[in-house]
């Protein structure tokens, strides 16, 4: 019995064990299912790893602090451009891609890492490849600590953000030279897009208009109200229209700023489309062009100036010169009046000859008149009466003025007169002074022929789109072709008595109405002297 | 006063406001006026007369100036006085014209009495220089009576030369001297060595240089 009991406890208990075994190899199965599992799991994972890493250039590394070694992953070796078979470098290898800057400041934060306990999870650096070549990485360094606390070792990752790096880089410079380029040429760029109407300036959009940054929000109305309320409507318009018809504009106005100062300004405004023909972005740029044109105004300023200064210092050597051409009527008027009064002093007086000499006192007083005009259209600056006048009537006055001198020298004049004939605007008693002038040299001229070749014609027509042409031919020597070049400059006389001033006076008369004066000789080898006036239209 | 007759003014300058009016000035001042718009003009014209004259001269001109006049007319015997009127006064033309014998140089306008007075000036130095010639002529007539010898005495005489020396130079008889010496201040028309001195003088006849004349021989 005792044997069957005992048989029948150690069933029992063998049972139990079986049982418990049974149980315990189900559940070891369980675990290794788990673990098979898991060791599935882990491989992919290492997998996936490997393939992020491949393609996010991460590698992961390891340093055993006691052993003083290194451990890379495969990736590591690929960044490094390390053979694998190598195996992983020595610590004074690895410090051989680094220069020595780098090298001190990433041994400064292993150091930190070491002593603190503390990763450091973002950090850049170069390295130099075995090649030469450069690189970029991002790394990252944790801790790893045994129960007491220690750092027993470092790891962490590496990645190359080369490309990142230079493509930021690139970016960054690309903006800051843009950026420069702008404030270099004072221009400021506008940009609305045309999606969600959002309007952007750039930095030196808000210079050139006098506004600061954050103070303003960008807007078409804002840029407006700086532009001179004389440019503002047709400003608006040019936008509306590049709103519209997408059609671009190109204007210089004006700004005022705040202080009410005036900047000159050019504006252009264009509009991208895309490839249905929509509208993308409007884009307007501005340029400051104040100094520009203070620059060109100056130069203008000291050109008119030069001119002025030139005619002064010409009309300052003309002094004598003036004064005898003054000094011929003033004599004609002391004399005569001298004479009057002697003559109304005798007995019986001869009336007829002091009226011949009152007569004549008038004419000395209207010559002198003349000279001194001309004269002061030397010394002024472009400064002449604009009036309509009729050049016609202005060529007959001169005519009835040489009338008597024409007899008296046996000179015939003919007028030839286009009689439809538009009305100039300028100064007639210029114009009248150069028409006399050239009449007088005419009638100088055929002196020296004889009394049946002495001709003058004076001709007056239109010529379509250039203005109203007047020419005076004489049957004259004619001007010899190496006087030509200088016959309208100052003080150049082929005149004994001339003081060279006549024709210098008539030129920039002539030119200050906006026209030109030259010579030519006639088929007969007289002189015919031209002038062009431009009409003036309506709009001008 | 008026009317009385003053003297000739040849009046020339080309610009026609200032000849008419300066003419007119001289007339109405009683002067005989003729003008000329030209120097070429006035030494073509026929511009000699026994009255005082003188020119009033423009000095610039087209054609012949004022002074290429002057030069012309002082390269005659007689040489008619000038005043110049000029627009240009200027110091350097004023001298030039005063050295080559100008007897004014009036800057335009002028007053009247500068005129005038230059004027006068020049009537009464061309008075003066009317009666030398006169008498210059006379002289000359008076020369041409002389025979070569009396001519010779004469030459000889008015150096200072005694009869004795000039009888002696010319190897002749004091006497003979003395009869020439005689006749030559006869058809002279004088009385003293020293009337004879200043009209040969005036008549251009030289003294002889005696040595020259005896290294000559």
């Amino acid at each position: 019995m005792m044997k069957n009991t005992k048989k029948d406890t150690f069933r029992k208990t063998d049972d139990k064990l079986l049982n418990d075994y049974r149980k315990k190899i189900e559940e070891l199965s369980r675990v290794n299912e788990a673990l098979k599992m898991e060791i599935v799991n882990l491989k992919q994972i290492e997998e996936r790893l490997k393939r992020a890493e491949k393609i996010g250039k991460i590698g992961n590394w390891e340093f055993d602090v006691a052993a003083n070694s290194i451990s890379w992953s495969d990736q590591v070796y690929e960044l490094f451009g390390r053979d694998p078979k190598l195996g992983p470098p020595t610590v004074e290898e690895e410090a051989s891609y680094y220069t020595a800057e780098v090298l001190n400041r990433l041994r400064n934060y292993a150091q930190n890492v070491l002593e603190t306990g503390k990763p450091v999870r973002e950090y850049e650096f170069p390295i130099i490849l075995n090649n030469g070549e450069n690189r970029f990485f991002r790394g990252s360094m944790f801790p790893t600590t045994d129960k007491k606390g220690n750092v027993i070792k470092l790891y962490g990752t590496f990645q190359d953000i080369t490309v990142v790096k230079s493509a930021k880089e690139e970016s960054r410079l690309r903006e800051e030279s843009l950026s420069f380029a702008q404030r270099l040429a004072h221009i400021g760029i506008y940009e609305r897009n045309f999606a969600n109407n959002e309007v952007k300036w750039s930095d030196e959009f808000y210079n050139i208009l006098g506004y600061k940054q954050g103070e303003t929000i960008p807007s078409r109305e804002a840029f407006l109200e700086r532009v001179h309320p004389d440019e503002r409507s047709i400003m608006e318009k040019s936008i509306l229209k590049l709103n519209s018809d997408f059609k671009p504009f190109s204007l210089e106005h004006r700004i005022v700023m705040q202080d009410g100062t005036v900047k000159y300004c050019h504006s252009v405004g264009t509009v991208n489309l895309n490839d249905e023909n929509k509208p993308v972005t409007l884009l307007g740029f501005i340029q400051d062009i104040s100094e520009m044109k203070k620059i060109e105004t100056e130069t203008l300023n000291l050109r008119s100036e030069m001119a002025r200064m030139d005619r002064v210092i010409t009309v300052g050597n003309m002094a004598s010169a003036i004064a005898h051409e003054i000094n011929q009527p003033l004599t004609s008027i002391v004399s005569n009046s001298q004479a009057a009064l002697r003559l109304l002093n005798k007995n019986t007086p001869d009336l007829d000859e002091v009226r011949e000499a009152l007569a004549d006192i008038t004419d000395a007083g209207k010559r002198s008149g003349g000279i001194i005009r001309s004269v002061r259209t030397m010394v002024k600056k472009d400064e002449f009466q604009k009036e309509p006048y009729n050049i016609n009537s202005v060529i007959r006055e001169v005519v009835e003025l040489v009338q008597s001198e024409t007899i008296i020298q046996n000179t015939s004049l003919t007028l030839k007169l286009d009689q439809q004939f538009p009305v100039l605007i300028g100064d007639s008693i210029q114009i009248h002074q150069v028409v006399l002038n050239l009449v007088k040299n005419a009638l100088d001229a055929v002196q020296e022929q004889p009394k049946n070749k002495r001709h003058i014609t004076i001709a007056t027509s239109v010529i379509p789109k250039e203005g109203v042409k007047v020419t005076v031919a004489d049957t004259g020597p004619g001007v010899k072709q190496k006087n030509i070049k200088n016959i309208f400059s100052a003080f150049y006389s082929t005149k004994p008595k001339g003081m060279g001033l006549g024709l210098s006076v008539c030129q920039s008369i002539i030119e200050n109405h906006g026209g030109r004066m030259w010579v030519e000789s006639t088929p007969e080898g007289g002189a015919k002297f031209s002038f062009l006036l431009p009409i003036k239209k309506d709009n001008d | 006063m008026n009317t009385e007759k003053k003297g000739t003014i040849f009046l020339v300058d080309d610009d026609p406001l200032v000849r008419k009016a300066v003419g007119r000035l001289l007339k109405s001042a009683g002067y005989d006026t003729e003008i000329f718009s030209s120097a070429h003009e006035f030494l073509e014209s026929e511009h000699h007369t026994d009255e005082p004259a003188c020119l009033v001269l423009d000095l610039k001109m087209p054609g012949l100036t004022g002074f290429d006049l002057q030069e012309e007319l002082s390269a005659a015997r007689y040489s008619m006085p000038i005043v110049f009127i000029t627009g240009h006064g200027d110091v350097p033309s004023s001298v030039k014209a005063m050295k080559k014998g100008a007897v004014d140089f009036l800057p335009k306008p002028f007053e009247e009495k500068d005129l005038f007075n230059a004027i006068s000036a020049a009537l009464m130095k061309d008075t003066e220089q009317k009666s030398a010639l006169i008498e210059q002529e006379k002289i000359q007539q008076n020369l041409n009576l002389l025979t070569q010898r009396e001519h010779e005495i004469m030459n000889l005489v008015i150096t200072g030369m005694l009869n004795k020396e000039i009888a002696y130079h010319l190897n002749i008889s004091e006497k003979t001297v003395k009869i020439h010496r005689g006749r030559v201040m006869n058809k002279m028309g004088v009385s003293s060595v020293a009337e004879l001195t200043r009209i040969a003088e005036k008549a251009g006849v030289k003294p002889i240089d005696i040595k020259k004349n005896q290294n000559n021989q």
